[in-house]
């Protein structure tokens, strides 16, 4: 099924196939990709939406708030790695074309 | 604390209190965030985007069919709550202006009572008759999104059309003569019988492009939608 996404998808799905089986914090994903919380949060809630992305609460402490965390699911990895690997083909195409002529 | 990172903290608490309950666990999230953030500004910009994005998703997008459970249940509690809360407000008015009919001394305010009670039944008619239609859970995607495409039509005939002009217009004449009709039995209140009728249409005014806005929306939803069930017929997928 074709959908819509945001062009900051794949940043965010190349920052999560870098260690796919690491949970990752909200603001880490923000801080490492640049992409802006109003940006970040509608992408996480569509990708878990479809059964892309899990997510969980860390263990709480004493003291402090469990944070939420956010890991691909298999079918999440397989689908960032064909997001990652077409945008890269489609990036890469005009610079082949190029060393071709 | 400084009183930027106070700031956030307290949008972010707003939001995660007025999230609807779908995003509960997003709001909390986004919250929960705030604390690691070093800066102040960029936690109030977090806070910010955070809450926007709670608000958009109070008004769920239609990107594909997979949206379309998710839209519909949305547009089910949205409609629920106006169905009660309107219901609930035009009982009050019929009480209060059937018991006013019974206090006002001159003909033209019992008039504006009988107006009045028979605009508010008008509406009470029209919130029932466009309560959310239930759209079985069970049926297969593309009949749900039939289903739920003609449940939008249906609210946003509801924010347009005659049927919202005949709503605003029949609102107008009863308060009209209440006002009047005050102001001729003690001419003394003329100046706040005025004012109270200013404020009545203003209200009125206000109400149009915040109902067009309502029907635009759902005219959106309708589109995006047909957008998604078309790509879906492209693709050949169109599943459950």
């Amino acid at each position: 099924m074709k959908m819509r996404w945001p062009p900051q998808l794949v940043l965010l799905l190349a920052e999560f196939t870098g260690r796919p089986q690491d949970w990752k914090y909200g603001y880490e994903i923000s801080r490492n990709t640049g992409i802006k919380s109003g940006t970040l949060y509608p992408i996480l809630m569509r990708l878990a939406d479809r059964g892309l992305l899990e997510t969980s609460w860390e263990p709480a402490e004493p003291g402090k708030p469990p944070r939420h965390l956010y890991k691909l699911t298999g079918d999440g990895v397989r689908f960032a790695r064909e997001q990652v690997s077409s945008t890269r083909n489609a990036v890469l195409r005009p610079e082949l074309r190029e060393v071709k002529s | 604390m400084t009183p930027i990172r106070k700031l956030a903290v307290m949008i972010s608490n707003a939001a995660v209190r007025f999230a609807p309950p779908a995003s509960q666990d997003w709001a909390e999230a986004i919250s929960r965030e705030l604390p690691s953030i070093k800066s102040d500004w960029a936690a109030l910009l977090w806070a910010l985007g955070g809450t926007r994005v709670l608000f958009a998703r109070r008004s769920a997008r239609i990107a594909s069919l997979a949206d379309v459970r998710p839209a519909a249940s949305a547009l089910e509690r949205e409609v629920r709550i106006r169905t009660v809360s309107g219901s609930i407000v035009t009982v009050v008015l019929m009480l209060a202006f059937g018991r006013f009919f019974f206090m006002t001394p001159t003909p033209m305010q019992r008039a504006g009572c009988v107006l009045m009670v028979v605009a508010a039944l008008f509406l009470l008619v029209q919130v029932v008759a466009w309560r959310s239609a239930s759209i079985p859970k069970n049926i297969d995607l593309p009949t749900h999104a039939r289903r739920f495409r003609i449940e939008l039509e249906r609210q946003r005939d509801f924010f347009s059309g005659p049927w919202l002009w005949s709503r605003l217009i029949l609102m107008l004449p009863g308060y009209v003569l209440l006002c009047v009709g005050g102001a001729e039995a003690l001419p003394a209140t003329l100046y706040q019988q005025t004012i109270l009728l200013a404020i009545y249409v203003a209200a009125l005014i206000i109400a149009i492009p915040r109902s067009l806005g309502m029907a635009r929306k759902y005219a959106r939803q309708i589109a995006e939608l047909d957008t998604a069930y078309r790509e879906s017929q492209n693709s050949g997928v169109a599943g459950n």
